[in-house]
């Protein structure tokens, strides 16, 4: 450890790396949280938490990694403490489909920012870190501290619970539509 | 329907990139015939595409750089001066008072203030010590203000 700090060279663009991570960070946080001020607090502690553990990484994709994990045990506490959280067993998701079933692709954006608020966190993170911030399999893994062969199966359960979401919010839509025509 | 079962899964892994060679070409052969997984997929897709696609405002870097500075050290820095200040202006006061009146001060209070004094010093020390340990110990982040 003495030898990574006596020799590191400070360049703009290192400081520059943690600001774009902590932005990064922030986003994730507020995905999860859904409110701004929260995320906020969330990062701050969080960032300094990573800076001052003596093992974490100095920088680059590591340092990222690390951040992400906190900034999510630390959203995960929070949601714990508004007690909205509850742990979702993994079979819960209905995996049949009929073809009647389909999702509308226009407005899918508008849709989607609500509907993944809507979602279990345990979904939710793992949906924004794989399509959101491109994370892979196995940075995931190391982030939510799960196997990884359980990414595929728990982000594919995630989306299709999403889907089964949107899918309802346009069929109340409908509804809707029909009774006020 | 038994090939669905096992397809499932390895939809998100295939929108992924995340399979094999081998489970590609599963994929790929049983969405070619099976109207059930290609609505899935096709859904699966369009949601992914989207989440990618969402925004979000971009974060004023000063607004970053005062998110990222350390809040303990501002406590501590703010207790240190309120307890240098404060003790201060009371013996300033006391001065004033005894330059018209002559009484006599407890020699327990005036203890008691200039320990309050060396305690808020102390803690201003500890603050700027602290901060200095961190930006050392980050070194590579020194620009950035904890
Ligand atoms: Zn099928």
């Amino acid at each position: 450890m003495k030898s990574k700090l006596s020799g590191a060279k400070v360049t703009p663009s290192q400081s520059q790396e943690l600001l774009t991570f902590s932005h990064k960070a922030l986003i994730f946080a507020k995905q999860m949280l859904g409110n701004l001020s929260d995320a906020e607090d969330l990062v701050q502690a969080s960032v300094v938490k990573v800076l001052s553990h003596p093992s974490a990484p100095q920088g680059g994709v590591d340092l990222q990694k690390w951040l992400y994990r906190v900034v999510r045990n630390g959203a995960i506490d929070k949601l714990r403490e508004r007690s909205r959280y509850q742990t979702i067993a993994e079979t819960e998701v209905i995996t049949d489909v009929s073809p009647e079933h389909k999702l509308e692709n226009d407005q899918l954006k508008q849709r989607l920012a609500a509907a993944l608020q809507q979602l279990a966190p345990q979904h939710r993170e793992i949906i924004v870190l794989r399509d959101y911030h491109q994370t892979s399999y196995t940075e995931i893994a190391d982030i939510l501290a799960i196997a990884k062969g359980t990414v595929m199966s728990r982000l594919h359960r995630a989306r299709l619970a999403l889907r089964q979401i949107l899918i309802e919010q346009q069929q109340i839509q409908e509804v809707h539509h029909e009774t006020v025509s | 329907m038994k090939l669905c079962h096992k397809t499932q899964e390895l939809i998100s892994g295939y929108l992924d990139n995340e399979l094999t060679q081998q489970q590609n070409q599963l994929v790929r052969v049983h969405l070619e015939t099976c109207v059930n997984c290609q609505a899935v997929y096709q859904d699966l897709k369009a949601i992914k595409e989207s989440i990618s696609g969402l925004e979000y405002p971009e974060c004023e870097e000063q607004k970053m750089e005062k998110i990222l500075q350390d809040p303990t050290a501002k406590k501590i820095s703010i207790v240190g001066w309120v307890l240098l200040i404060i003790p201060l202006a009371i013996l300033f006061i006391y001065h004033l008072y005894t330059v018209f009146t002559v009484g006599s001060f407890s020699l327990f209070s005036m203890k008691t203030l200039i320990l309050l004094i060396e305690a808020g010093a102390l803690l201003l020390f500890i603050s700027v010590l602290r901060q200095r340990l961190i930006a050392r110990k980050t070194d590579k982040y020194r620009n950035v203000k904890l």
